[in-house]
């Protein structure tokens, strides 16, 4: 990268921050092993190294693989070829012996192997497709769902579903520790039984219990929730989930599961009565700024801002945010904080307001307030609060005044997006 | 996928679990040369995360790109050989990770065809906590979505990533000429839909005082690629 090129623009240095490459050190070494395993397997395969002439080196590794093979072969009693025989179709390993603690699971495709898109990606056409793993467990993946095996250890496996279902029945032994991903929600399981559906479009997510029990946590529980075997619980439209037996469907649970998302709303007359309408969160998740801002307006915002659940007043800021309602988001960021003060939701709303003051009202003192509030408890945004507020110090205070923020702010975020401004100030001295 | 029983029993690789030591360019090469784990390895150690962050700057938000950081890996110890320069290893790793983003955005609009999600991309986890940042992302790569692939590759590169015009010339096998103008065609197009955008368009000033406040995403050099440098 040059050197001249070291001032990117906020919108640059914004999608160099999400988009980031970081790996921690597990990242790095799990990947560094499936790399080296991939590289030691193509020497293994001529027809994948015709450009390469064989080497000496080559043949002791494929050597060493090989009999790495033997000895899973002969001591792992459920490697895909001890149950091969047991009338698995296609067998197929997956295993990368990542050393925690022993090798990790393996797993087989039971059923057609067509599903199976690269190594462990899933995608499924009109059959199921079925993945047999090697401690016992199976997983299969419904009709036209996707998914993959984001990763495997000693003791579970990361499965992530994009789409459809996912049917599990997870092996229980001592240590036993399987996840399933879905979007923002997540499923703990332990041994159990039980099958996930997400549908991401439609804004469904449930789990169907029929054994044991598993901890489901997202956005509306971040703490988890306990659902047990003929239990059902859904994400409701309003950010949270509700519980049901097995019986009732899922879009009507007979339990309401409080969470933080739902909990405190003191208009729950209000709530029911959009109870089947798309929620707002998804009406702004899919651009819907100027429906949700409408909708407020028809209902009376006095009356949406004291009474509606968390979810709403985040999805109802967001929009007129959006939407340049400066008014309208600073009333709903300000129920938030006074509502919902002990909240992430309600911390943020601090930040958003200070920026609201930066940004909108011009008034530099207020956002520096708001901003400080927000730093004292810190959260995600803490990068940008600092930054923000170094520039703005540095604007009505001048370099001296602002160059310990920027120190503060480069050993804390050294790669953040105002971490040039700050080195500039910090070399300016 | 059907593979052979010979590809299906390779399962245990005796691979160090530890950081490998960090290797001088000509020194990772010869070792790459050689089939050397060591040096593999290395190689991963020093350029697995620029080159994710590129692959994933590249296909945007949506993207999982994991696979085909190894691929990149897996290429370049495939045509090694063809790297005279040690020294040009970090541009001829972007150049295999730009194949391998031109293929995957091929893919993507393949798949696009067949409705397999919105954007054709494979849905992965989202990123980070801030939800206005996300929705920023999320708007700037629907933008680059309606470029065609070499615009956004070039974009990407130059803008985002921050290469030299020949750096970008290089990864892309465009001529330099061609790069500019590519560039200068394209620019224009993103900035002023970026500037189109409420939300967007508080992102497209350069930040702070001292930063070229021109209205560009990218201050001066944006506009003119070539006479910035």
């Amino acid at each position: 990268m040059s050197a001249a090129r070291n001032r990117k623009s906020p919108l640059a240095a914004l999608a160099e921050r999400e988009l980031s490459g970081d790996m921690t050190e597990a990242e790095l070494a799990s990947g560094r092993e499936r790399l080296l395993f991939a590289a030691v397997r193509e020497r293994a395969l001529p027809s994948r190294t015709a450009k390469r002439p064989a080497r000496g080196r080559s043949m002791v590794m494929l050597l060493a693989a090989a009999l790495g093979v033997l000895a899973l072969w002969l001591v792992l009693p459920g490697s895909p070829v001890a149950r091969s025989s047991g009338g698995m179709v296609n067998p197929m390993v997956a295993s990368l012996g990542r050393g925690f603690g022993g090798p990790p699971i393996t797993f087989a495709m039971a059923t057609e192997a067509s599903a199976l898109r690269g190594e462990d990606f899933i995608e499924t056409a009109s059959a199921d497709a079925a993945l047999a793993f090697s401690d016992g467990s199976r997983v299969v993946f419904g009709a036209t769902s996707r998914g993959r095996v984001a990763d495997r250890a000693v003791n579970g496996a990361r499965i992530v579903l994009s789409q459809g279902s996912v049917d599990l029945d997870i092996v229980h032994r001592e240590g036993t520790s399987w996840r399933v991903e879905a979007g923002p929600h997540v499923v703990r399981v332990t041994g159990t039984a039980f099958q996930v559906r997400y549908e991401p479009d439609k804004n469904i997510f449930e789990v169907r219990m029929r054994s044991g029990s598993v901890v489901v946590a997202g956005p509306g529980a971040p703490n988890g929730v306990t659902v047990g075997g003929g239990q059902v619980i859904a994400a409701d439209d309003r950010g949270g989930y509700r519980v049901g037996d097995g019986s009732a469907s899922a879009a009507q649970p007979a339990v309401a599961e409080p969470t933080a998302a739902n909990a405190p709303s003191a208009g729950a007359s209000a709530a029911a009565s959009v109870a089947t309408e798309e929620s707002w969160s998804a009406r702004v998740s899919r651009g819907d700024y100027r429906g949700v801002l409408d909708d407020a307006k028809a209902r009376g915002v006095s009356s949406v801002i004291a009474s509606a659940p968390l979810a709403d007043l985040v999805a109802l800021a967001d929009a007129a945010r959006y939407m340049k309602a400066p008014a309208v988001a600073r009333e709903a960021l300000e129920a938030q904080r006074k509502r919902f003060s002990d909240t992430t939701a309600g911390r943020t709303a601090t930040f958003l307001l200070g920026r609201i003051a930066e940004d909108s009202d011009g008034n530099a003192a207020r956002a520096l307030e708001l901003y400080d509030a927000y730093l004292a408890h810190g959260g995600p945004f803490a990068s940008e609060a600092l930054g923000r507020k170094m520039v703005i110090v540095q604007r009505t205070k001048g370099d001296a005044a602002a160059r310990p923020i920027a120190g503060a702010y480069l050993e804390s975020f050294p790669k953040g997006a105002y971490a040039s401004i700050a080195r500039d100030l910090v070399a300016a001295e | 996928m059907h593979k052979s029983p010979e590809l299906a029993s390779v399962v245990r690789l005796p691979v160090r679990a530890t950081r490998r030591p960090a290797l001088e360019p000509h020194e990772l090469l010869a070792g790459i040369l050689a089939g050397d784990q060591l040096a593999q390895g290395a190689l991963w150690d020093a350029y697995a995360p620029l080159l994710r962050g590129v692959l994933r700057r590249s296909l945007g938000p949506s993207s999982e790109v994991d696979d085909t950081l190894q691929e990149v890996f897996l290429t370049f110890f495939r045509v090694a050989q063809n790297l005279r320069d040690p020294g040009a290893l970090r541009p001829f790793l972007i150049g295999i990770a730009m194949r391998m983003a031109r293929g995957e955005l091929r893919k993507r609009r393949l798949r696009r065809w067949f409705l397999l999600s919105d954007d054709g991309s494979v849905p992965e986890v989202a990123t980070g906590d801030d939800a206005d940042a996300r929705e920023a992302v999320r708007r700037l790569y629907a933008i680059l979505d309606d470029l065609d692939t070499e615009s956004r590759l070039a974009f990407v590169l130059r803008q985002i990533e921050g290469l030299e015009l020949e750096e970008v010339a290089t990864a892309l096998g465009l001529s330099l000429a061609t790069t500019k103008r590519r560039l200068a065609k394209v620019i224009p197009i993103v900035d002023a839909r970026v500037r189109a955008d409420a939300l967007l368009a508080p992102y497209a000033h350069a930040p702070g005082p001292g930063a070229d406040a021109r209205p560009a995403m990218l201050g001066p050099r944006l506009v003119t690629p070539e006479g910035t440098r």
